[in-house]
């Protein structure tokens, strides 16, 4: 069965990168331009994965995983994000998130993580 | 006083006023009579709610009750006074005492009425307190944030000396960090990086996708092009540090067109989220001392900040105003719902080198001519450098819409040309003058 990822990113740049990383891993893939736009599509779907970026307007990518995890705890959540730094990176993990990939996005290795979480 | 000057019209201007008492009958009775004469009138039981509706509301009155059991009521009052704003008091009570012994021991407070006040004495009380409110902002809102703002200038020096060993060290993660924020953030270094990977899985892969691979190679130039921008921009900022502006005379007549030529220079950033520029009557009769193209330059970066850091649709209003020595050209703009603003704390840090309030970036203002976080430092010396200044802050915006709202001012300080050169000496404050600005001759750059 395909999997459906829910990738989230303000920059539509980085939602073409994404997009087109997923399309080579044959995945079903849903776009969102916000945490209040990933929020609402996550509710009307059936998500295997969710791929979010931390900085963005309306609602950013950490309360969106807090938001998540009040009504699922088990979609994993990857954040892909311009931050680096531990503090960031544990306000992510208190979140619920579970993995943390800085970008630039190297397609490879996100399509690597991607089907070892999928498996 | 008769019935109608209790219904006169002017007061839709006057500011909130908050009612407080503990009695729901009187509330209410207050409530109605408040909303019937044209006031923007909130309530509240008990002194904590008060406060808390303080905190939402810059309130201009507080008709209050003065006797809560077991409570200080002058305690109380001070606490309502402490505001932020320092609403007028006026204490509507029962407290058979003289007057004066009232004053005495309540502290400073507007009026005393005698509960169950005449509702016209009420009104016209009310009505004379929010005019005083008024006229006391406008003598003393100067001089108290001046004087504010000293103190917090101080603490920020001194939090700086303190911080002085460790300025190298922050300076040099915070570029690092900057430069790195700017190489992988959506359109940039990063996208580049990621579509030529993408180009050699593509490559990779049997069968070929020839439509896929040449939309990848467009995407390629047109990034290799966005990163030659920001390279131009790094070239930019760096000449801006050794560039030789020249001190000048500028005729007052000539601001006008310099404004209308920045906003030209950055139309595009303005069409990005359709915002409206409202630009006041911008005529000075006095010679400027400064320098033309940083005048410009500077405009071009405080225009473009405030188009990106402002909600789409909104409008950016610029005014002039000056007094003997210096002209102040105001540029204010509304705040995005949900983001920061510029928190009072803030208010230094922003001109330090890379240091963001957000790190929510918006890919379409990568053309931006500074950008990297430096952009308000560099032209800020630079301003210093012309005996100019610069000062970017939060206001009530009373003069613009109906009801007070948070805005962003920039304030750009020049000095005025001087009959007597030893006048040019007078250090420059920021005037706070934007909170009355934007009322007549307006007209509007769509």
């Amino acid at each position: 069965m395909i999997k459906t990822i829910l990738a989230i990113d303000d920059s539509e740049t980085m939602r073409d990168m994404v997009k087109q990383t997923l399309d080579m891993g044959n995945y079903n893939i849903i776009m969102a331009i916000d945490g209040k736009d990933g929020l609402k599509k996550f509710m009307h779907n059936e998500v295997n994965l969710i791929i979010t970026d931390i900085n963005m307007p309306v609602m950013d990518g950490i309360q969106l995983i807090k938001e998540i995890r009040k009504v699922n705890q088990d979609v994993p959540i990857l954040t892909l994000t311009t931050e680096s730094e531990d503090d960031m990176k544990k306000k992510g993990s208190d979140a619920g998130a579970n993995g943390w990939i800085v970008k630039p996005l190297h397609p490879a290795q996100l399509l690597d993580i991607i089907e070892q979480i999928l498996l | 006083m008769n019935q109608n000057d209790l219904n006169d019209s002017s007061l839709t201007n006057t500011g909130p006023v908050l009612v407080l008492d503990p009695d729901k009958s009187m509330r209410a009775h207050l409530r109605k009579l408040l909303l019937l004469n044209g006031f923007d009138v909130h309530t509240a039981a008990a002194p904590g709610e008060a406060l808390e509706a303080m905190i939402q509301n810059n309130f201009w009155v507080i008709l209050t009750e003065a006797n809560f059991p077991g409570r200080n009521t002058a305690m109380i009052l001070q606490r309502l006074r402490e505001q932020e704003e320092e609403p007028v008091i006026i204490v509507h009570s029962n407290l058979h005492e003289p007057g004066s012994h009232i004053r005495h021991n309540l502290g400073k407070i507007f009026e005393y009425l005698q509960k169950p006040a005449p509702a016209h004495e009420i009104i016209g009380q009310i009505k004379k307190a929010a005019l005083f409110f008024q006229e006391k902002h406008k003598h003393i809102d100067f001089f108290q944030r001046s004087k504010n703002r000293a103190r917090h200038q101080l603490e920020w020096l001194l939090w700086q000396q303190q911080q002085k060993h460790f300025e190298k060290i922050h300076f040099g993660i915070d570029l690092i960090s900057s430069i790195k924020h700017s190489l992988t953030q959506g359109m940039g270094v990063g996208a580049l990086v990621t579509m030529i990977e993408l180009l050699e899985m593509n490559l990779d892969r049997e069968p070929r996708d020839q439509n896929k691979i040449d939309e990848l190679l467009q995407k390629i130039i047109f990034a290799g092009k966005q990163v030659n921008t920001w390279l131009s921009q790094l070239e930019n900022i760096s000449s801006t540090f050794t560039k030789k502006y020249t001190q000048e005379e500028i005729e007052g007549n000539e601001i006008k067109k310099i404004v209308n030529q920045s906003l030209k220079d950055v139309a595009d950033f303005q069409e990005f989220k359709n915002q409206k520029v409202i630009i006041e009557k911008l005529t000075l009769n006095r010679d400027l001392i400064f320098s033309r193209n940083l005048f410009s330059m500077i405009l071009r970066e405080l225009l473009t900040n405030a188009f990106k850091y402002s909600p789409d649709e909104s409008s950016i209003n610029i005014a002039l105003t000056h007094n003997d020595r210096n002209c102040a050209l105001v540029v204010l703009n509304d705040i995005i719902p949900g983001s920061k603003g510029i928190p009072r704390d803030s208010e230094n840090y922003i001109f330090e080198p890379f240091y963001r309030i957000s790190n929510i970036y918006d890919e379409r203002y990568i053309s931006e001519e500074f950008g990297l976080g430096i952009g308000l430092t560099v032209i800020r010396n630079a301003i210093n450098h012309f005996g100019g200044q610069l000062y970017i802050y939060e206001v009530n915006d009373y003069a613009t819409a109906m009801q007070p709202r948070k805005r962003i001012a920039a304030e750009l300080i020049i000095p005025l040309k001087m009959d007597n050169a030893e006048d040019d000496q007078e250090n420059v404050s920021r005037t706070e003058i934007s909170n009355y600005l934007f009322r007549n001759d307006q007209h509007t750059n769509a």
